[in-house]
């Protein structure tokens, strides 16, 4: 199927930039592992006999395989953005505290 | 009462044209340590404040908030030796004549925190913002289990100590139940006074809209639920 060919394409498009950026800067290795493992997921799934996503789809009590990553993408993704939420409180509040500082130490200094 | 351990703190953003009205009227009342904290306005504030009067203040260099803005302020006046501190809205819509009273008040019967109160006192307030805040006083109470008759008045007074225990989070408006929350938690003694707000066309267009205080009131659930 096209659609197939095109999230193959995608994904080998993301993953050579990963393999590229390893490639410049070893030290990332470990914090991209995760990421080429679930584009790599990703494309065997894709890749997989019909029958077998579906086999998958009747494990889970979902019907068709294709609703499995569905829903598994977007429980993903909600942790994600949870997590990104959580890190963005978190430099609000740091932002706050250093704004906090600046204003208090211009105010000092002007006595 | 001895004026010179009150300090005042006034939130300030984008009220150039309001808030030397604001100072001159605390001065005239024997305020004079006031401490003007300027939350990244847009407009020439800052510049206004500290060319035209001899309060301190001080300038967040961006918009973190009136909660933030607040802590800044009453961070500086304890530092200066603050023994009680108000908290005193910059758009004039607050009355330096209920000053006096709610400091007596505080200082008198030894509460810890002393909040005005626009219900207690003789209002005219305008229909769409008493159904706004009486919705606000149910749900403070279901929130926070305190029942006030007036919730997210600007105007409160309170001593240093409480200022210190408060130890405000929020940087935006939940400050304000945040506020009421820690009363109940630390359990503070608190009373409500009397106050006069004026509602002028300029303060309606910059209190709170329906819309912001629905967002309010959701944030406040999800951190409740934290």
């Amino acid at each position: 199927m096209v659609i197939q060919y095109i999230a193959s394409g995608i994904i080998s498009v993301v993953l050579a930039q990963f393999i590229w950026r390893i490639f410049k800067d070893k030290t990332i290795v470990f914090k991209s592992a995760f990421w080429i493992f679930f584009w790599i997921v990703a494309l065997i799934f894709i890749w997989l006999p019909g029958g077998m996503l579906n086999y998958l789809g009747t494990f889970f009590g979902v019907g068709r395989g294709v609703d499995v990553l569905i829903y598994l993408s977007i429980i993903v993704l909600f942790y994600i953005i949870s997590g990104l939420n959580r890190k963005i409180e978190q430099l609000e509040t740091e932002i706050t505290k250093l704004v906090r500082e600046i204003a208090k130490n211009k105010v000092q200094n002007k006595k | 009462m001895n004026k010179s351990q009150v300090y005042i703190i006034i939130p300030l953003y984008n009220d150039e044209n309001m808030i030397l009205g604001v100072i001159k009227s605390l001065n005239k009342k024997g305020f004079n340590n006031i401490v003007v904290v300027d939350d990244g306005s847009k407009d020439r504030g800052y510049d206004v404040v500290s060319e035209n009067s001899n309060v301190v203040v001080a300038k967040h260099i961006i918009n973190r908030g009136q909660g933030a803005a607040l802590r800044t302020g009453m961070e500086i006046a304890i530092e200066k030796g603050a023994k009680y501190i108000v908290h005193f809205d910059s758009d004039g819509q607050h009355d330096a004549k209920d000053l006096d009273h709610m400091l007596e008040t505080l200082i008198k019967n030894d509460y810890d925190i002393v909040l005005g109160s626009r219900f207690l006192g003789a209002n005219d307030i305008p229909f769409e913002k008493r159904v706004l805040l009486k919705g606000a006083i149910v749900f403070t109470y279901l929130l926070s289990h305190i029942w006030l008759t007036d919730v997210h008045n600007g105007l409160r007074v309170m001593t240093a100590e409480t200022a210190n225990r408060l130890d405000l989070q929020h940087d935006r408006m939940e400050h304000a139940s945040e506020i009421l929350d820690k009363i109940k938690s630390l359990h503070l003694k608190y009373a409500e006074s009397p106050v006069t707000i004026h509602y002028t066309k300029y303060s309606m267009a910059k209190g709170q809209s329906i819309f912001n205080s629905l967002s309010i009131a959701w944030k406040l659930i999800l951190t409740k639920f934290k």
